[in-house]
């Protein structure tokens, strides 16, 4: 199965389509024989991994898109025997944190070490060091990030780190300091529509500013969703004219619906409500964080003026709680109460509003 | 065959780096610790150990970059020069091992040996090499209670052959009994001055062309840590010189490189909150007029799609409100109060579009209260 | 292990009760036959060998399981051997699983209506001890064997290999048929293992029917992590670990589920153990409450019950003093089996709960039903209680009378930590409340309990339990209003496992995808590989709409997609074998609105039915799947279905 968005992935640097100054630089870097490691930061979608494939191609040929995939088994500290599939070319290693949770740390420590004590084989090889691509770097952990931070100067001789993050936040001082930060921002709606068409005219059909339009505002900036928003309604109906409606995936839907019940009635029971309909959606693996985020885009779209900043607030609070605590449902639920608490009294009685400032 | 470690060629090119690939920040780490900047009061005070040669447990605590590993680092060397140094000197930092099994077996039978007989220096120089050892302990907050706990322990038995020296940011992670046995040094941000006179003999030694200006706009993105700005320093000439043909270093360059908002985008966004570019009388039923909810959320929204890091925001943010000329001291409490508690989310893991927009939110509410 | 755990009980309990009478040879008694050996040796020949081995059951009479059940599984060994009424059956009787909790007489019924219909018992046995000590031997090598071992018994039919494991199950001479038995599975928590043994279920299916196969698995339940973890961390064993789910399905797999034993059929059981130890001489003849305690504190595990049993006895015959003194005997008696089984602790959660959550105060009025002269004496109990100092009127707010409750004790007692607790809470806060404002302390507190101190640095926050009570207790109502609320068990078990599974099929999706790309990477003008691959994000929030889209051009939608078909099937716009695709989409959203409070399984405090297991100390977030055991009758009846209902 070939999706467009993986198909008509530009996949050298004169190739890509946009943000033309940093791709200078980038080439210009891949060229100058001192490579630094670098840190890839923006938000989802608007083109870090194709840029860092790119930039990959650029270092070391065609030869880096030749990948192998090994099942390596790594012992953890407590002895339990870990099963990793590690991706690699000839001369790069990819990682992503997120498939190997609280092991990280024994995870890229091992590989470092061994990539370390590795001479390039490659005798025609390009470059005299390997490339090790973390991707989601901002999902490792914090005992992780400290191993890094040493290995990163320790072993520069044969070995860069390529990290690629929507966010810098979580990733600990040292280890930007450490990086070329390389910001990718995403796609303005130019480059976007550029992109679109471009890839409508290698499918061979012609699409019409109005559907281009509507995909760009669907997608906030993130390209891939464009690029699969386009698919789909192209497989939806194939002419692509008149009113299209890009249709909301099931989860969107069913936060939107959520976010109407908090706002239809605010008793005890619909806390129960909410609260199975909150456990469904945790069940299929929506990131927390996503689903407070899109219910309380819902809420203040629906909610008066003045409580759209307190709904904010408390989204923001227990967000934060979520990732210090361990039982997600409860803050997404003291969230939820919270909102109804405020909007019930908004209506009926006192005004609770102010009740966090000072 | 990619991961297989070579057929062992015994110490082939054993990490030697090309002294030309080399971070700067270790190549021109201070050899002595006369070359430390900024921090007299902490080199005095060793300067008289170096002449007594007895040395007390060290703590060294304070934010990074400003030289507290390469103080001892340099305080070490000048104790025992190259011959000794690696027989008498045991670095450990986070990314080796370090749990307590680590400090059971490798810390305690380093530190247990009897210090070997001085061997002479090669280079002719005479090192004072006093009879015990020195562990140093980089990144000790790192470090488990548990380890900790054990360590405490090792330090007694082995106080007579064997100095730790402990290297922190958070003097708080450090568990009270290990503080109490170590004299304690604080190390303080570094002085702008001192920064600048650093980075302009670092220029001069790689024949970076680079002007003053650009200096300065490196020492004010990097906040007084001397390792990000020469970072920072040695990235942008990395890019200056790839370019074809190789231009100098601008201060856009280095505000790229250190991931800075450029102004103007801050100063819009400010804006919007209320914060008038400067100078002007605050015209508070104006701002409120153009600073509805939506309009805040959407100009939210176009900062998080250019990419810019929530911290990086947050903290440009502050500089302009608390340095602005007209805003009230309540208000500008008010709005520190918010920026501190957004920066506590960000350590927590909070989401930087979710908390952008809370502290716009709560700023704008606090400047038009 | 439980096992293990309640011998280690016993002889703590036995030092401490009679500490001359007892010589402790060897105190690590480790799995059914070690423990056998060593204990405590007085004067009887027999006192070496645990009931439980002794008395293993050798007839169908034997059972004290449900008739139901005996004939649903004699019936499937008749019909896999002869074909059942017209011969045509044979081929669907391939493999039979048992489930149901520990010590409810699975494979002993397995084994006794073996011999019964002439077959021989092959069983697998695992090497997981080598295994688990970190020995050289890696999980493939397991589940070779095992698929080795899976293929030898197809073709072998004739050869017996059973070994009489311990002394119960001996092979009929000649028999003419064989039957394989699979009770100790490989680490079938491992991804890699588990695909292996699904492969090898698959494979045998595939096999001309000569041996049918019987695989036991105990319901260990889910040790609830609510850390998120890799998927390996899982620790969900139960049926749906076992087989494939194109197999759940599948006519050739027959699902037979074995509830706890109902109390009437222990008794009876149990009876006739002991009048055989009484008769055979030393053994007393306990007393009914003791009996009755053994039977109700088991849980419906008669293993657990017999191992009580035994204990009593034991002690009982220890005692040659006086009358007077044995009924103090008896009395420790009470307190030591309370001290080894599960009982007291399980019962304190439900009075723990209900304590905190019926919030009673000082001034609350009297219950309806109770008397005049209980009413007085409440409230002379009351007035020995001093009523808090009223806080400033700043704070007026939070005054609230006298707490009923002395948090101090209850934390004593409290046989869970706060985390479990904390989830219980959860689930049954609600109904408790009045208003969303009063749920939105109670959940308040939760969440900012549920916060603290999880840092590396930090010590756990030690007021934990101390904090979620008290604020619980604050927030609540006072009187809470008494709508006959029911306590149910936390749903948030049941909600980990599902996404784990969904979390499964996601990360399947996209390595299927991964691989997908890089097949057709040898074309140098193929598709490039998505560097690091698809993130799980990217797949859950934004891939389904397109994959959807794509099965409905394929004339179907996933909601119409049986399961089982899926695989088999070629789907040209998906691409071939992409059963983890489907398996994803095939989750779709639930929206059934809930109804009331009632989501999760209700507890009860009814001396008939059991209450839920709780775990120890050291298990921090284990819950089990507990059956209610249902009331019995007179035959000792069944309702169908282990599962609590659903209210």
């Amino acid at each position: 199965m070939s999706l467009w968005v993986d198909k008509y992935r530009p996949r050298t640097l004169d190739s890509l389509h946009y943000h033309a100054e940093l791709t200078a630089r980038l080439r210009a870097l891949a060229s100058s024989g001192d490579f630094p490691h670098m840190l890839f930061f923006g938000p989802s979608g608007a083109g870090k991994k194709t840029r860092v494939a790119c930039t990959l191609r650029e270092l070391f040929g065609p030869g880096v898109e030749k990948i192998k995939i090994d099942q390596r088994v790594f012992m953890t500290p407590s002895k339990r025997k870990l099963d990793v599939n590690i991706v690699q070319s000839n001369f790069h290693i990819e990682i992503t944190p997120s498939d190997v949770g609280m092991y990280d740390r024994v995870v890229i420590q091992e590989i470092l070490k061994e990539i370390a004590q590795t001479q390039q084989v490659d005798l025609n090889a390009k470059q005299r060091f390997k490339v090790v691509v973390i991707s989601e770097a901002d999902s490792l952990s914090r005992d992780a990030q400290a191993a890094l931070r040493r290995t990163m100067e320790k072993y520069m001789s044969n070995m860069r780190i390529i990290l690629c993050a929507n966010s810098t936040s979580t990733l600990i001082a040292p280890i930007k300091s450490r990086c070329l930060l390389i910001r990718v921002a995403a796609p303005n709606e130019d480059e976007m529509s550029r992109c679109l068409n471009e890839v409508a005219k290698k499918e061979r059909f012609d699409l019409p500013p109005s559907a281009a339009q509507e995909i760009i505002q669907d997608s906030n900036g993130n390209l891939r969703k464009a690029l699969l928003v386009l698919e789909t309604l192209k497989m939806q109906s194939p002419d692509l004219t008149g009113p299209l409606t890009i249709a909301k995936p099931d989860w969107e839907t069913y936060c939107h619906k959520l976010a109407d019940m908090i706002l239809q009635e605010q008793t005890p029971q619909r806390v129960l409500d909410v609260r199975t309909k909150l456990y469904e959606l945790l069940a299929h693996c929506i990131p927390p964080d996503v689903i407070i985020k899109t219910i309380s885009n819902r809420l203040v779209d629906n909610v008066a003026e003045p409580l759209k900043a307190d709904v904010i607030h408390w989204a923001a609070f227990y967000q934060v709680r979520m990732r210090l605590g361990s039982k997600k449902i409860f803050h997404l639920e003291a969230w939820v109460i919270k909102v109804m608490s405020l909007y019930k009294h908004f209506f009926y009685d006192v005004d609770l509003t102010g009740d966090f400032e000072d | 065959m990619f991961l297989k470690p070579q057929t062992k060629k015994p110490e082939a090119a054993k990490h030697t780096v090309d002294p030309a690939l080399q971070p700067w920040v270790e190549k021109y780490r201070p050899k002595t610790i006369d070359d430390i900047s900024s921090q007299d009061h902490t080199v005095a005070v060793l300067r008289k150990t170096l002449q007594s040669t007895n040395l007390p447990h060290l703590l060294f605590y304070g934010p990074p970059g400003t030289g507290k590993t390469s103080t001892i680092l340099a305080l070490a060397r000048q104790l025992y020069g190259p011959a000794n140094f690696r027989n008498r000197v045991l670095e450990l930092n986070a990314s080796d091992e370090r749990g307590i099994a680590i400090v059971r077996d490798k810390i305690k039978n380093f530190a247990r040996q009897t210090p070997r007989a001085a061997t002479a220096s090669a280079d002719g120089q005479v090192y004072p090499c006093p009879p015990y050892k020195i562990i140093i302990l980089d990144e000790a907050d790192s470090m488990t209670q548990d380890a900790q706990g054990a360590l405490r322990r090792i330090m007694e038995t082995y106080a007579r052959i064997t100095r730790f020296c402990l290297v922190c940011n958070y003097v708080t992670r450090i568990i009270e009994p290990l503080a109490s046995r170590c004299s304690k040094f604080r190390f303080k941000p570094l002085e702008s001055t001192s920064t600048l006179s650093r980075l302009s003999y670092i220029s001069s030694e790689e024949h970076v062309g680079v002007s003053n200006e650009v200096l300065q706009t490196l020492v004010d993105a990097s906040g007084g840590d001397l390792r990000r700005s020469i970072t920072y320093l040695q990235s942008a000439s990395r890019l200056a010189a790839s370019t074809q043909p190789p231009t100098p270093i601008t201060s856009v360059d280095v505000l790229e490189i250190a991931g800075v908002v450029p102004d103007h985008v801050i100063l819009k966004f400010a804006s919007r909150l209320g914060i008038e570019p400067s100078g002007d009388t605050m015209d508070i039923d104006m701002s409120t007029q153009k600073t509805g909810f939506d309009s805040i959320r959407e100009e939210v929204r176009l900062l998080v799609r250019e990419g810019y890091s929530g911290t990086q925001i947050l903290s440009q943010l502050h500089d302009l409100t608390i340095m602005h000329p007209t805003l009230t001291s309540r208000q500008k409490a008010r709005c520190a109060l918010v920026f501190a508690e957004t920066d506590k989310a960000f350590c927590d893991g909070g989401d930087e579009e979710l908390w952008v927009l809370e502290t716009a939110l709560r700023v704008h509410k606090a400047l038009a209260a | 292990m439980l096992l293990s755990k309640l011998i280690y009980g016993l002889f703590m309990v036995v030092q401490f009760l009679a500490p001359l009478d007892v010589k402790p040879k060897d105190v690590k008694g480790k799995g059914k036959e070690k423990a056998a050996t060593p204990s405590f040796r007085i004067d009887s020949q027999t006192d070496d060998t645990l009931w439980v081995d002794i008395h293993a059951p050798q007839s169908e009479e034997d059972l004290a399981v449900h008739k139901k059940k005996i004939n649903d599984v004699r019936n499937w060994l008749l019909e896999a051997r002869d074909g059942g009424a017209n011969g045509t059956l044979k081929k669907y009787r391939r493999i039979l699983v048992l489930t149901g909790p520990a010590g409810v007489g699975k494979t002993a019924t397995v084994r006794v209506l073996a011999k019964q219909c002439g077959f021989a018992i092959s069983e697998w046995r695992n090497a997981s001890e080598e295994f688990y000590e970190g020995m050289d031997i890696d999980w493939e090598s397991v589940s070779q064997k095992f698929d080795a071992f899976l293929n030898r018994a197809l073709y072998q039919s004739v050869l017996v290999r059973s070994e009489p494991s311990n002394g119960s199950s001996s092979s009929q001479s000649g028999p003419s048929k064989q039957i394989v038995l699979v009770e100790d599975m490989p680490n079938i928590l491992h991804p890699g293992t588990q695909s292996a043994f699904h492969a090898s279920l698959v494979a045998f299916l595939d096999s001309p029917p000569v041996t049918p196969l019987i695989i036991i698995v105990s319901d260990s339940g889910l040790r609830g992590e609510s850390r998120e973890g890799p998927p390996w961390h899982k620790e969900v064993f139960d049926v749906r670990t076992i087989l494939p789910p194109a197999l759940l399905q599948s006519p050739y797999i027959t699902q037979i589920s074995f509830n706890p034993i109902a109390s009437t059929l222990m008794r009876k059981a149990l009876q006739k153990i002991v009048q055989a130890e009484v008769s055979s001489g030393g053994s007393q003849m306990p007393s009914k409450e003791d009996m009755d305690m053994m039977i109700e504190s088991s849980n419906g595990d008669i293993r657990s019950a017999l191992m009580a049993l035994q204990f009593a006895s034991v002690i009982n015959k220890g005692s040659k003093e006086p009358v007077k003194k044995r009924t103090r005997k008896g009395k420790n008696l009470t307190v030591a089996i309370e001290a080894i089984t599960r009982r007291e602790q399980s019962l304190a959660l439900f009075h723990l709960l209900g304590k905190i959550l019926y919030n009673k105060r000082k001034g609350d009025p009297p219950n309806a039903s109770s008397s005049q002269k209980d009413r007085e004496k409440e409230a002379e109990a009351w007035a020995q209680i001093k009523d808090p100092t009223p806080l400033p009127d700043y704070l007026a707010g939070h005054n609230r009378a006298a707490s009923k409750v002395d948090i101090e004790k209850i934390y004593a007692d409290a046989s869970v930590d706060s985390s479990l607790f904390s989830l219980y809470l959860h689930q049954n806060y609600v109904q408790f409340c009045d208003n969303v404002d009063q749920c939105g302390d109670v959940s308040e507190w939760l969440s900012c309990v549920d916060a603290s101190g999880e840092h590396w640095w930090q010590h756990a926050n030690p007021y934990r339990f101390h904090l979620v009570s008290l604020g619980v207790l604050h927030s609540l109502p006072s009187p809470v209003t008494r709508r006959s609320q029911k306590l149910y068990k936390p749903e948030f078990f049941d909600e980990l496992k599902k996404s784990r599974e969904c979390e499964t099929a996601m990360v399947d999706l996209r390595d299927w995808l991964d691989r997908e790309s890089l097949g057709e990477n040898s074309d140098p003008d193929g598709i490039p590989r998505r560097v690091g691959g698809w993130t799980r994000d990217a797949v859950v929030t934004e891939l389904g709409g397109l994959l959807n889209a794509r099965l409905s051009l394929e004339g179907m939608s996933y909601m119409t997609l049986s399961p089982g078909k899926a695989e088999l099937m070629e789907l040209p716009m998906i691409g071939r074998g992409a059963p983890f695709a489907t398996q994803w989409l095939r989750m779709p959203f639930s929206w059934t609105a809930g109804t009331g409070g009632a989501h999760g399984r209700e507890i009860e405090d009814d001396g008939d039915i059991a209450v839920p297991h709780i775990p120890s100390a050291e298990e921090m977030l284990f819950t089990r799947r507990t059956a209610a055991k249902e009331k019995d009758d007179d035959e000792g009846g069944w309702l169908e279905g282990d599962d609590i209902d659903e209210y």
